[in-house]
């Protein structure tokens, strides 16, 4: 450990990353300097990129924190994906089951309530699978994942279709949760929404929650052994349960942004990939919450600054950058934190 | 050396972290020789059978196989390969059959330059193999397919395909069924007759003394007895076995016999538990000795509520525990301390505040903000009163010491008001400090009216700490003595056996 400190560390995975980006790019038949400084400059460099870039950040959060905190009680949550799409699928449909004269002090959180909820069914439902019997949660959420897939396709093909448009019938008005240009007329015409507000506020939320009260506490004493958790009379599989639901609650939260947000319906393909996605970011996170703010903003910078620069490289060359700059960002982050022992 | 053959051992010493696993130990195997090692648990046998084969070097002293050194370092030269280990633990490729098992490494090969794996001379020769030495196992069968003495069979004929002339058996019998033993003693004889040099390591003096042609027992890395087949006493290898120093009683209060017991077990069955009764009284130390696996630490996880029990009862202060989960059983003064520390006992990850504060039954369910001063304060209170260092409440636990770490999970459970503590190696791998430390808190709480159920392998501890001895052997307490009554005399047939030897004589 001692041979590579933290600050080598940092320092080789950005000259290695910049030489790879660098050799991509250029085999590829373009200016790196060019290209890296598009991405930057479409991205940081104007209002509409920057509500762009804290846009698709948004999901990343949630998703992120709900991988992280399944991650704390020992469990590998790959099932943001499925939860993301069962909480599309839920804020669309009561979005839309509203009654016309609901105010929106009560339309936003009933939508989003619901898809918390489909989110969280669906997460507890692995949990509870987990703990009552051993059903490992990484077979039964990637299984949540096809089954949530193929129902929306069908649902959203049949009866949840609205006439002749690929979308379900718009929700209501007053449920949509507004954009961001009404404070910050900055941000006019990017999908920047008030749900990055909530999404900026739950890593840090959680990670009181975790360390502020005793049911935080279990969760992370049967993260850290479930047998001695056991053995002081914590239930192992309620907090499998539990700790799974909110998880899943957190993910499907994220169609807060997408359905309440964006979109104002939901389609087939909407959220896709920020489940998955919220796999690396809580790997890069590390645990700590101001990591997974941290994380999502890089996956997101190099999403959006990937569609800035799709027209000038191929779309292969920036699926590796993006791999490169994420796996160097892991190794830094994976050392930043690695315990240092006290007694050797 | 004299030049004959043989696998020698001379004075071979070896230490790991700082103790001395073994001091100054020779053994001689010849061919031929079926050679007996008896021992406790962590008296030393698996590190020497690790450097009988070349597996580590030890610190001082020599290892030669038939007249020629072994070098340090050698474990895998042609030298070493004629010895062949069994280990307790198999180390077999679950999904191949047994006859790439046995040739894995040295396949008899065929075709252009050799490139193809012959696996139908493989299985001829693994059969032939079976048939000579009777080790009955079809060459085809998948591992995983095999029952635990197959398992064993296959590891044998591996040793013997790959010519070994000394088999070193690490406690063979111990995963058999009673029926599977007989053959296997068989086989070992077989294994002799043919010349090969045996060494069996077993807990059980009846298989010892039917095969062995020379015994030897160690004893804290010592070799404390060494006897020929016909010069074997019984009752003088079971001492040998378990006797320690004799050691100083420290002073105590003599128990006051309550008329109620505040633990009573009755018939209880388990898994690993057949028809256990008990009593222990308020202020009494209740030690439990016998071989490791023979009951105690389902006992314990059966009153603490981690396993269920098939029949009986266990009550606490008269009340039946049977429907009452852990939290419950916790709330009403019960306190579990495990034998190993880091499956069961603490959470390495956490805190020491954390770990001390999950000991309050009120924080496994429900939901309530935690005062994280007060849970600080309290640790450092409970850490200088403990002794526990460094006093950090925010370290984590898995960056204390052995000593330190067993001190917060005994703190943890000694620093709620208890009714019963059950307790199982409370100083294993601790520090002779830390020992001192915890002896000394156990004897408190005794004299506060704690019942404490101590579990224990080492017997001087034992009998300084408890009032009474129960002795476990497979699952059944079969005798219980006042403590100062329980010589290794007493307690080493028992341990063994099951029976004293006069009950053994009439048997």
């Amino acid at each position: 450990m001692s041979r590579y400190p933290r600050a080598r560390v940092a320092l080789l995975a950005v000259l290695a990353s910049a030489i790879v980006v660098n050799s991509v790019i250029a085999l590829a038949g373009a200016q790196p300097a060019d290209i890296v400084g598009r991405m930057l400059s479409g991205t940081l460099g104007n209002p509409y990129g920057l509500g762009q870039w804290l846009a698709r950040a948004t999901p990343l959060m949630l998703t992120g924190a709900s991988v992280a905190l399944a991650l704390r009680a020992g469990l590998f949550n790959v099932g943001a994906e499925g939860q993301v799409t069962a909480g599309v699928l839920a804020a669309a449909v009561a979005g839309a089951a509203l009654p016309a004269a609901t105010p929106a002090w009560l339309a936003v959180p009933a939508a989003a309530l619901a898809a918390a909820a489909a989110g969280a069914l669906l997460g507890g439902l692995c949990g509870w699978l987990r703990g009552r019997f051993g059903a490992h949660e990484v077979v039964s959420t990637l299984m949540t994942n096809g089954l949530m897939a193929v129902l929306a396709t069908w649902l959203y093909g049949g009866v949840l279709r609205d006439g002749a448009q690929v979308s379900t019938r718009p929700i209501l008005g007053a449920a949509r949760v507004p954009t961001l240009d009404r404070i910050a007329p900055l941000f006019r015409g990017s999908s920047l929404n008030a749900t990055v507000l909530l999404a900026l506020a739950i890593p840090f939320v959680v990670d009181r929650w975790l360390l502020r009260t005793s049911a935080g506490l279990r969760v992370r004493a049967v993260g850290d052994s479930h047998e001695s958790a056991r053995a002081v009379g914590i239930s192992v599989s309620a907090t499998y349960t539990k700790t799974m639901a909110i998880a899943g609650a957190l993910a499907g939260l994220a169609a807060t942004h997408f359905v309440l947000g964006v979109k104002g319906a939901a389609e087939d393909g909407l959220g896709a990939g920020v489940g998955f996605a919220g796999l690396a970011v809580a790997v890069i996170a590390q645990g700590r919450a101001l990591g997974l703010v941290a994380a999502a903003l890089l996956m997101a910078l190099l999403a959006q600054g990937g569609l800035v620069v799709g027209a000038v490289v191929p779309a292969d060359v920036l699926v590796v950058v993006q791999a490169v700059v994420l796996v160097a960002a892991a190794a830094v982050a994976v050392r930043w934190h690695a315990p240092r022992s006290v007694n050797p | 050396m004299n030049g004959a053959r043989g696998l020698r051992v001379e004075s071979v010493s070896r230490s790991f972290a700082s103790s001395l696993a073994l001091d100054d130990v020779s053994l001689h195997i010849a061919p031929g020789e079926v050679h007996a090692l008896v021992g406790e648990n962590g008296a030393g046998k698996s590190t020497l059978i690790r450097i009988a084969c070349g597996m580590i070097d030890p610190d001082a002293g020599s290892v030669s196989i038939d007249d020629v050194l072994l070098r340090p370092g050698d474990g895998t030269d042609a030298n070493a390969r004629s010895v062949g280990v069994v280990h307790q633990h198999f180390m077999l490729v679950e999904p191949l059959t047994v006859a790439d098992n046995v040739v894995l490494g040295t396949e008899p090969r065929r075709g252009l330059l050799g490139l193809v794996v012959d696996r139908v001379r493989a299985a001829r020769e693994v059969k032939s193999l079976s048939e000579r030495y009777d080790l009955r196992v079809d060459p085809h069968a998948t591992i995983e397919s095999l029952g635990v003495g197959e398992k064993q069979r296959v590891e044998l004929l591996k040793v013997l395909y790959r010519g070994a002339r000394y088999v070193l058996l690490d406690e063979p019998t111990a995963v058999l069924s009673p029926s599977e033993i007989a053959p296997l003693l068989e086989t070992v004889r077989e294994l002799a007759r043919n010349g090969a040099g045996v060494l069996l390591v077993s807990h059980k003096l009846d298989e010892v003394l039917s095969v062995a042609d020379r015994i030897m027992v160690l004893k804290k890395g010592r070799v404390v007895l060494r006897c020929s087949r016909n010069e074997a006493d019984r009752e003088a290898i079971a001492r040998a076995v378990v006797g320690g120093e004799p050691e100083q009683q420290p002073p105590r209060t003599s128990v006051v016999p309550s008329r109620k017991p505040v633990l009573r077990l009755e018939n209880v069955v388990a898994a690993g538990l057949n028809a256990v009764s008990l009593e222990l009284h308020r202020g009494e130390v209740l030690g439990i000795a016998g071989v490791e696996g023979n009951g105690q630490r389902a006992l314990a996880r059966a009153i603490a509520g981690l396993d269920t029990i098939a029949a009986g009862s266990v009550a606490l202060d008269g009340r039946n525990l049977r429907d009452l989960n852990v939290t419950a059983r916790r709330s009403m003064g019960l306190g579990y301390v495990p034998e190993d520390r880091s499956m069961g006992g603490l959470m390495p990850g956490l805190s020491i505040a954390e770990n001390l504060a999950l000991g309050d039954p009120q924080l496994a369910s429900g939901n309530s903000r935690l005062r994280l001063r007060r849970l600080r304060e309290q640790a450092r209170s409970v850490a200088a009163r403990f002794e526990i260092n460094p006093r950090d409440p925010d370290l984590r636990v898995g960056a204390l010491s052995g000593g330190n770490a067993q001190k917060v999970l005994v703190a943890r459970e000694l620093s709620r008001t208890l009714r019963v503590l059950v307790i199982a190696q409370p100083t294993r791998g601790v520090d002779l400090g830390a020992s001192v430390h915890i002896h000394r808190a156990l004897l408190e709480a005794r004299a506060n009216g704690v019942g404490i159920v101590l579990i224990g392998s080492d017997l001087a501890e034992l009998r300084s700490l408890s009032d009474r001895i129960a002795v476990m052997h497979r699952g059944r307490i079969v005798a219980t003595f006042p403590a100062q009554d329980a010589t290794d005399e007493q307690l080493g047939p028992l341990m063994l056996e099951g029976a004293t030897p006069k009950e053994h004589a009439t048997r």
